[in-house]
Parts: C-alpha cells; structure tokens; sequence
C-alpha cells in the first residue's frame, strides 16, 4: 500500500533541524534510517487487530510540521518542562537531565545506550517518527539507594497555532538499586491537529520503587505513547494514569516483571467527553516467579466519547507463584459514547492466582439521589459520584497529583 | 402550618400508589403514619423528598409556604426537608465528613448564608456527635460504607442533626434495629425535637412510638389516610392489627 500523505510529509523532512546544536554523526544517521523506513511502514488500520477500535484515517491525511516554540528562560515550578518536543531545565536535581544536553555534550556513541530502542525491533510509523524526529526527553537516572519523597513534575506541552504540527520526545530513565522516585508526567491540553509521540524507556532496578503519575489532559492532536518498563527482582511500581482523551490518545504500555517478587500497581482512569477518545493497549509480562501485578482501570464516557481497554496478561513458563489480578470498570453516561473492554489472560505457568474482570454501568440514580436529598445540587453530586468511582483505580489515595488532577478535571466539569 | 398535603395522588411507572392522601403538620408536632406493606408509606417519603420517577397526578404539597412539588430534592433539602431513608445508600469513597460539610455548605449558600470553615464543621459535629453517641471513627469512612444497619440509621439521625431541618421524615428508619439501636435513634430523634420542628415518623410497628412518642398517629391504607387519633391509636393497632382498621372503615361506609 501506498505510504499516506502524512508519512511523505514526514519522511520529506529533514532530520536535524535547525536546533542550534550540532547532533553527532551517528545520531543524525540513525534518525536517516528510520525516516527511510517510516516512509515505507504500513499504515495502522482498523483491519489491524491492535488498531481495531481506533481510526488514524484523520491523522493520516495531515501534513504536520515541525515547530521551533519559543521557550521560556526558566521554569519555576517543573524540574523539566518540554514544549513541543523542546526542554528547559527547572528545578532539576543532578540526576535528572535532558537528553538534548547529552547529545550535546557528548557527540559520541555515549548517548547511543540511552537512545537505542533495544530489543523491541524497529517498530511501527509512531516509533520510527519518534526515532527520526526526538531530540529531546528526560534522562532520569537516580542513583542507587537515593530515596526522596518529593514528586518531580515533568511539563509536557505543544504550542498554540492553526497548522498541523508534529513533535517528540524520548525518556529515559532508570532507578538504580534500592532507589525510590516519585515523578509527576504531566501533559497539558493540546489544541489544533498534528501527532504528537512520546516514547518512554524505563528500567526499575532490584529494590527500588517507582511511583509515576501520569496525566493527559484533553487534547485535538493524536498522542502516541509508547512505554516499556522493566522490573527486576523486588523492585516497585505504582503507576497512576489519568487521560482525558483526544483525536485519539493511544497509550502502548508494556510492563514487565523480569524480577522475582517484583510487585505493580497500575491504576488507570479514562475521564472522557465530547469527541475524545482513549486507547490503553496493555501489555504486562509475568516473566519470573512470584511477582505480583494488580491492575485496577477505571474508565467515564460522556457525550460521543470513546474508551478502549485492552487488557493483555501473559503468564511466562516458570512464572510459578504469579498474583495477577485486573478489574476495569466502566461508566457510560451518553448513548453515544462507548466503552470497549477486553481483558485477556494467557497462563503458560503452574501454581498462578489469576482473576480478570469487567463491568460497564451507569451511575447510580438513587446514590445521586441520596446526596441531592441532602442538599447537594445535581452537578457537584454527579461529580462527587464519578470522583469516588475513579479514585479506586488510584487506591483511594486523595494526595497524589493524579487524583488531585482528577478533582480538579471534576469539579471543573 | 409546616406542611399541608391536600389530596395528593401519586403513583409510579403509571400505578397510582397514593390516592388522594391529606395531612398536615404543625411545627413542633410529631406525626406518626403506620400502615400495612404497600399502603404507600415510602411513596409518601419519597414524593415529599423528590426522588425521580415518582409522578403527582392530583394534588398539592406546600411547606412553609412554598410549593414544594415544584422544587427540586436539593431545593426542597436548603429549604428544611430532610427525609432519613429506610435503605441509606453506601457510597464508597466518597468521605462522610466532605460529604456532610458540602450539604450544609450547599444548604447554606442557597439560603444565602455564609458557608462555615472546617474548624467550625468539626466543632459540630463532635458535638452533634456526643448527642448521639456515635464514635467519631465513622466520620472518616465513605458514607454509610461498611456500617452496619444500626450504624447507618444512626448516620442518619446524625445528618439530621448537623442539618437541622425544619420537617424531618424517617421512613422506617426502626426497620432492622434490634432494641439497643432502636433506643439510640429514638434518643436522637427526640434530642432533636423542638417547637420549630415538624416530624413524620414512618412506621410498621407500634415499637418505635414506645420511644417517640408522636403527638399524632394517622393510619394509611391503599394510598389514603383512613384513621387519625392521638398516641392511643398506635397500641390500638398494636393489639387488633391493620384488618381492625379495614372493618371499622366498612363498618363506617353501611352506617
């Protein structure tokens, strides 16, 4: 099949821009190559199993440009911000640097490790284009036994404009043993058309623990995530992602338990209206014994929003002892809207305790009628409802920035 | 008058429940309707609280000199009614104490009062609390999440209290209590009694009025008010059961 008009619009754009810094030899080839192959991948459609429930036919028609955003002389109140694919150091402890800094300073294969996608192939269109095109990102990597309590806050933003636009961005970041980060992904409305990809490597050593929360709020752009986190032996995950959609937002998000006795928690929640629409394709991988997993999704449809959950669970040969659970419950509030849940659990082990399950609902009347007898108007009531509905996927923890966001999303409703 | 019902037909899902039903309340009175199962006690709570669903095909409700069938059920809450529901509903995750301090605050802001700040809440609250003897542990749980039957029908006396309405209704709120937690609503529910309240206590069984003792017992049958006396109608009932009631109407209608 012929390459659509937004893959030549890519692949007929060059792949240093005129950033200012001169990227190494090596680093300008790669990008070569996978723009060569971006213009020859198949484009994902609806025939694709993957892609069944979310259309790029939109996006494939447009001519996204590259843009070069104005950014601000500092940031007050992120420890990196990026604005179209472009980063400003804020508030940044020593470990926490950008990838455009790296490539900068070292023009040697040194960055090489940290901008390899290892072991997942070339890819489709999204990781090529992010491959070709990402200049910049965060470059975490926390020191062994470094524990903070803090939440570090990465701003991830686009620029206003008419034009369709394209940006990138690769993170990479690894705890190492015994380490413990709580980190702050925070994705601000996009408005406008274009792509917008955003390719994350993430790699928690033996012990450590990472508590990531992960917000999106509502956008008119594609967002393409593609996430991949290893766990070794005993160490942590708590991931708390929180996506109001947008044309679409599609999350591939591969966790993988290489580790004895590695432990996650993914807790997701879909708040979604008008025409948005979000697409979570988990992939979580039980590779060793005695690992536990707990995957708690919650997903809100109004007006002719659209929510997808594909929920994959494999169980390795020798992954005896496995936890695995994963719920995802579902509220729609529209006729139009519309929630498509699959869940599915593939067991090549002995000895696993897996369960999986999936509700679609409305919310209840007489529970909303009970707080508007009390006074409480319709709205915030409505509100309240759908808050504590979703809090379960974050554990009924009010503190963390996802279920702050999520209030705030609420009661701005 | 607090609250006048003037023949009041309301049924649900095209059934006509209440048939053409009468009362009305003083402040400062307590009113108890007793009736057999499916006469329309509930459809009466549930009309007078707004619940969705339910239709007024004849009649008139005003309280305080509102029509009251025309507000809303938060309206009709900042305007004084408070309804104790026989089945509270358990709302995970949603906190008791938020959930109790943004219905006062509402109630407030639409009587065009100021909202009061969380010191003010607590103080209270815990005072609305020793009136009852509730643990204050049950503020911190999601509302009426994991309590158990006493509890939730004492949350409900509790509410009340912090909300002071003008006309409380407890639909059945004795159901399912065993004599100690009977006890306990009935000290709350009479702690709560003043010369500005108005009550209508909802009920199967003379054994709440043992406790409450009503100013007026009204009997309801098939959707109407068939009898009206004071305290002594209730033991009564108690003794010849609701077939005595139907007889004496019969008897009334060949006379």
């Amino acid at each position: 099949m012929d390459a659509t008009v937004l893959q030549q619009t890519l692949a007929a754009q060059p792949v240093s821009p005129d950033t200012g810094d001169a990227l190494p030899a090596w680093f300008t080839e790669r990008r070569r190559q996978a723009l060569v192959a971006l213009a020859q991948a198949p484009w994902p459609q609806r025939k694709d199993e993957a892609w069944k429930y979310t259309s790029l036919h939109e996006l494939s028609r447009l001519q996204p440009q590259a843009v070069r955003p104005d950014l601000p002389a500092q940031v007050e109140d992120a420890a990196l911000a990026f604005i179209a694919g472009h980063g400003v150091t804020g508030h940044a402890p020593p470990f926490m640097r950008r990838l455009a800094e790296l490539v900068a300073a070292h023009g040697d294969q040194a960055g090489a490790t940290h901008l390899a996608i290892d072991g997942t192939g070339p890819g489709d269109v999204f990781d090529l284009a992010n491959t070709a095109f990402a200049t910049d990102g965060a470059l975490i990597d926390v020191p062994a036994g470094h524990a903070d309590g803090t939440w570090f806050r990465l701003q991830v933003s686009g620029v206003e404009g008419g034009e369709a636009r394209h940006w990138h961005l690769a993170n990479r970041i690894e705890l190492g043993e015994g380490a413990s980060l709580r980190l702050h992904l925070d994705e601000d409305a996009t408005s406008g058309a274009g792509l917008a990809t955003l390719a994350s490597r993430i790699r928690v050593r033996r012990g450590a623990h990472l508590e990531l929360a992960w917000t999106r709020a509502a956008g008119t752009m594609a967002g393409i995530a593609r996430t991949r986190i290893e766990l070794e032996d005993d160490a942590r995950l708590t991931l708390h992602l929180l996506d109001a959609g947008a044309a679409p937002s599609r999350h591939d998000l591969t966790v993988i338990l290489g580790g004895e006795r590695a432990h996650a928690e993914l807790g997701g929640v879909f708040l979604l209206d008008g025409r948005s629409h979000a697409d979570m394709h988990l992939d979580l991988r039980h590779a060793s014994p005695n690992a536990t997993s707990n995957t708690t999704w919650r997903a809100i449809a109004n007006g002719r929003a659209r929510a997808v959950f594909d929920g994959h669970i494999t169980v390795a040969t020798g992954a005896d002892g496995t936890d695995a659970q994963l719920g995802c419950k579902s509220l729609i509030g529209t006729v139009q809207a519309e929630v498509d849940v699959r869940p599915v659990l593939e067991i090549y082990a002995d000895d696993v305790k897996c369960s999986h399950g999936a509700t679609v609902g409305q919310l209840d009347e007489l529970a909303l009628f009970y707080l508007r007898s009390r006074g409480i108007g319709a709205e915030l009531a409505r509100a309240m409802l759908l808050r504590a509905f979703a809090a379960e996927a974050f554990g009924e923890r009010p503190d963390t920035p996802a279920a702050q966001r999520l209030a705030q999303w609420l009661e701005g409703a | 008058m607090l609250l006048t019902i003037d023949n009041l037909h309301a049924g649900i899902a095209g059934k006509e429940i209440l048939k053409g039903l009468s009362l009305r309340v003083g402040a400062g009175e307590v009113h108890a309707i007793m009736g057999p199962n499916g006469s329309g006690k509930s459809t009466l709570a549930s009309v007078l609280a707004g619940r969705d669903g339910y239709e007024v095909t004849a009649g008139s409700v005003a309280f305080d000199g509102r029509d009251l069938l025309e507000l809303a059920p938060e309206e009709r809450a900042a305007a004084g009614v408070f309804l104790a529901f026989q089945y509270p509903i358990e709302i995970p995750g949603v906190n008791n104490t938020y959930f109790l301090r943004a219905a006062l605050n509402a109630q407030r802001r639409a009587r065009g009062e100021p909202e009061i700040d969380s010191v003010q809440f607590l103080r209270l609250v815990r005072e609305k609390l020793e009136i009852l003897s509730l643990p204050e542990e049950l503020l911190k749980r999601g509302v009426n999440s994991g309590f158990s039957g006493g509890e939730k029908k004492r949350n409900e006396i509790f509410q009340m209290a912090v909300l002071e309405p003008k006309l409380a209704i407890l639909d059945e709120t004795d159901s399912g209590l065993d004599i100690d937690a009977l006890r306990q609503v009935a000290d709350g529910v009479n702690a709560l009694r003043s010369p500005g309240r108005g009550f209508i206590v909802i009920t199967h069984y003379q054994r709440l009025l043992d406790y409450i003792r009503p100013d007026h017992v009204h009997v309801l049958v098939d959707g109407r008010i068939v009898e009206s006396g004071d305290h002594t109608l209730a033991l009564e009932l108690e003794a010849h059961g609701y077939g005595w009631v139907a007889e004496r109407q019969v008897a009334g209608a060949g006379a």
